[in-house]
């Protein structure tokens, strides 16, 4: 079943960098590594890091993909969809969704069978990740802080308009 | 159990075609996609490599270099609109004003 | 108590930071220069706690932060760096119309983040206070919104440099999966252990260095440095072409130095970096000879300068890699200071043709940029003499001829293109008008103490050798 999985989703993973490679459309791009980061999580599961796998979909697909497909939409390039590519919108919304069945059904796995259900002592479970990071990896914590408000202070100046201040 | 090397093989040759498709492709924004996908590739030997040693270490350097993701997004979007606003393109090849 | 006390540096720097992003709203548009002056007292604050942690080798958080004299030393240098750019930016902004109180901040948090770097002997601190110095000099390059060069230097800056953090990131990755932790001092323990180098750490290693090459910009990794040294406000071009290469040099100093005692293939990667170091003398200094913009000339020069660090870090003598970098702040940013100093409302004067006659019409800067750019091409008495002659017969020492020739006749070149200014200077009649704005105190006292400072170099240099030699002494490669 694991190797299963993992020829799945590394076919998947791989065959979404190679599309992005050979799409012209920038919409398509980013949904193409939104799928990658998908099956990455999938991924991240298959080698017991649970935590990681939900950060990896709520931060990097849920929180940065949606800020790039935004940016995506503001700047418009008014090329449009070309009419042809419509039905790999459909394979390709077809796709995605077999891949968040499985994505579900492998997470919802420790709920159909509790036996191996992770219990709180399991490597990867969010207290050990949390005591290591609030102990031994507490000074390189507290930089990303001076890390997130350098990168807010320059998204700020950078993208506000020169007369509003 | 899959052995930890399928996962190593698998992110080295996400890091490959993402620094392959870095230098194939022309616009701004999916070459920053690109650098994603090396990120993420970075990302999956961490947590390979952390398995294989079984400590959590290299769970905790993911959540780092996530959040680093997060902050170059952020940086790289507001220069990459900047750019927009000025030039009203994003290709890569019109990024040519300084030669020589 | 100690380690707050150690903290002291870099929680006054972020705490100035913030301070001058809060007043950046209630201070009016013209009263801005006044965040300069705090941000100035705030750097001495720090650099006052560098000072005094001096000798005290201070190690916390798993040695996560490592302050030796080593990372003071550095810290220091980079702090006059600041204070010194800090200087020259406060008639420079007002006049480009790039007068946001922002600026100080990020330069603030620049600092901060190569602070970080250099006091760290872990790559995974040293990774993330790389980015926060990246991600404040993506910021810093882009600040003229108006001028388009200014935003297409950020963009290649920002493309070309997350680009290579995503090389250091996998390189960690697989010197992590050889070793199991990311502490230079377990990496290099474990290539003790074993005969020879795996594929992996090779791979790992290699990855790294490409990395910090980007970030020094070493040939072939250099793509991106004139655009971006062109476009950016010129006193962040003087901040780029000291700061990021000094710590990027300091980190190759604790990682190479106790790997070359250690590893059997070092060879390897010796000949990759020595390649390296020739190529970055030879490319830097031809290219520079065709250049006809002041700032890409500059540039130019400092690639080539770059690869002469390369020679120091080859050589394996810290010290005079260090005095090196000491002279080269003081000749470098006095060199970007005289440019600076010929512009006036929105307009900068950097084309070659705008120097003719320069030398006659403002004598004193024409004096002082002289005095820099024979440092620069390594004159005597002046420091970049000293420095040179420092590098070079340390090379010599070690046995590396063959690269010193090469490093020698670079040099010969490059006094091609900077005699070329000092030429145009006094032996041209001007073309057309040059008339700047002579109202810039701040500027001046920089000039005048880049002078002192390469001449003290060049004459003088006891005292500060003497400092580098307890602060090579303490380097413990844990």
């Amino acid at each position: 079943m694991a190797h299963f999985l993992f020829f799945l989703l590394a076919i998947v993973c791989i065959g979404a960098v190679v599309a992005m490679i050979f799409s012209k459309n920038q919409a398509y791009n980013a949904l193409f590594i939104i799928l990658l980061f998908v099956c990455l999580a999938g991924l991240f599961g298959l080698l017991n890091a649970p935590f990681i796998a939900v950060i990896q979909i709520i931060v990097y697909a849920g929180g940065i993909m949606v800020l790039f497909l935004f940016v995506i939409m503001m700047i418009d390039l008014q090329e449009g969809i070309p009419p042809e590519r419509k039905r790999w919108t459909i394979g390709l919304s077809f796709l995605i969704a077999g891949v968040l069945i499985i994505e579900l059904l492998f997470a919802l796995k420790g709920f159909l069978f509790p036996a191996q259900a992770a219990t709180a002592g399991s490597p990867g479970s969010p207290t050990d990740l949390g005591r290591l990071l609030f102990t031994k990896y507490l000074y390189p914590f507290e930089i990303t802080s001076v890390l997130i408000i350098v990168a807010l202070v320059g998204a700020m100046i950078l993208v506000k308009k020169k007369d509003s201040d | 159990m899959v052995p930890t090397s399928y996962f190593i093989i698998l992110s080295a040759i996400l890091f490959v075609l993402g620094a392959f498709a870095f230098f194939v492709k022309r616009d701004l924004i999916t070459q920053f996609l690109c650098i994603e996908v090396m990120l993420s590739a970075a990302n999956l030997a961490f947590i390979a490599f952390a398995k294989s040693a079984s400590s959590l270490d290299g769970q905790i350097i993911v959540i780092f270099i996530i959040t680093v993701a997060a902050a170059e997004a952020a940086v790289g979007l507001a220069i990459i609109l900047l750019v927009y606003r000025q030039k009203k393109t994003i290709k890569s090849e019109d990024m040519n004003l300084m030669k020589g | 108590m100690n380690s707050l006390n150690a903290m002291f540096p870099l929680l006054t720097l972020i705490v100035g930071a913030l301070l001058v992003l809060i007043l950046e709203v209630s201070i009016k548009r013209e009263n801005k220069t006044y965040l300069a002056f705090i941000s100035i007292i705030f750097l001495m604050i720090c650099g006052f706690f560098c000072v005094q942690s001096w000798g005290k080798d201070f190690s916390y958080f798993n040695n996560h932060l490592y302050l030796d004299n080593f990372a003071l030393f550095f810290s220091i240098v980079l702090i006059i760096t600041t204070i010194l750019v800090t200087l020259i930016s406060m008639k420079y902004l007002s006049l480009q119309n790039t007068n946001v109180g922002e600026y100080y901040a990020l330069l603030l948090l620049a600092l901060s983040g190569m602070l970080i770097m250099v006091s760290s002997s872990d790559l995974i601190v040293i990774f993330l206070g790389l980015e926060v110095l990246s991600m404040s000099s993506y910021t810093l390059a882009g600040l003229k919104r108006d001028d388009q060069k200014s935003s297409e230097a950020a963009l290649k800056y920002f493309l070309l440099g997350s680009f290579a953090s995503a090389f250091l990131v996998y390189g960690l990755a697989l010197l992590y999966g050889v070793s199991n932790s990311t502490s230079i001092a377990v990496i290099i323990d474990h290539f003790k252990t074993e005969s020879s180098l795996s594929f992996m750490a090779f791979a790992g290693l290699g990855l790294v260095i490409v990395g910090f090459g980007f970030k020094i910009a070493v040939v072939p990794f250099h793509m991106w440095t004139p655009d971006v040294y062109q476009g950016a406000p010129t006193p962040i071009t003087a901040f780029f072409s000291i700061g990021p290469k000094a710590v990027g040099f300091a980190v190759l100093v604790r990682l190479l130095y106790p790997f070359w005692h250690v590893a059997y293939d070092s060879e390897v990667i010796f000949s990759l970096l020595w390649i390296i170091s020739a190529l970055t003398m030879i490319i830097g200094n031809l290219i520079a000879l065709r250049q006809t913009n002041i700032k890409r000339m500059l540039a130019y020069s400092s690639i080539a300068h770059a690869g002469y660090l390369m020679v120091a870090i080859l050589s394996q003598d810290t010290s005079s890699l260090m005095f090196y970098f000491v002279v080269y702040l003081f000749m470098n940013i006095g060199a970007f200071a005289a440019v600076i100093a010929l512009g006036k409302k929105d307009k900068e004067y950097l084309e070659l043709d705008d120097y003719a006659g320069i030398g006659f019409k403002y004598p004193w800067i024409g004096a002082t940029f002289a005095v820099f750019l024979f440092s620069l091409a390594g004159f005597p008495p002046t420091g970049g003499f000293l420095a040179k002659f420092y590098v070079f017969s340390a090379a010599v020492r070690e046995g590396l001829v063959s690269l010193v020739i090469i490093g020698v006749l670079a040099s010969l070149v490059s006094v091609y293109y900077y005699l070329r200014i000092i030429v145009y200077m006094y032996m041209r009649e001007p073309t057309h008008e040059v008339d700047i704005n002579l109202e810039n105190p701040a500027l001046f006292l920089v000039l005048f103490l880049c002078l002192y400072g390469v001449l003290q170099l060049g004459i003088f240099p006891g005292n500060i050798l003497l400092i580098i030699k307890q602060a090579v002494s303490s380097i413990a490669f844990l």
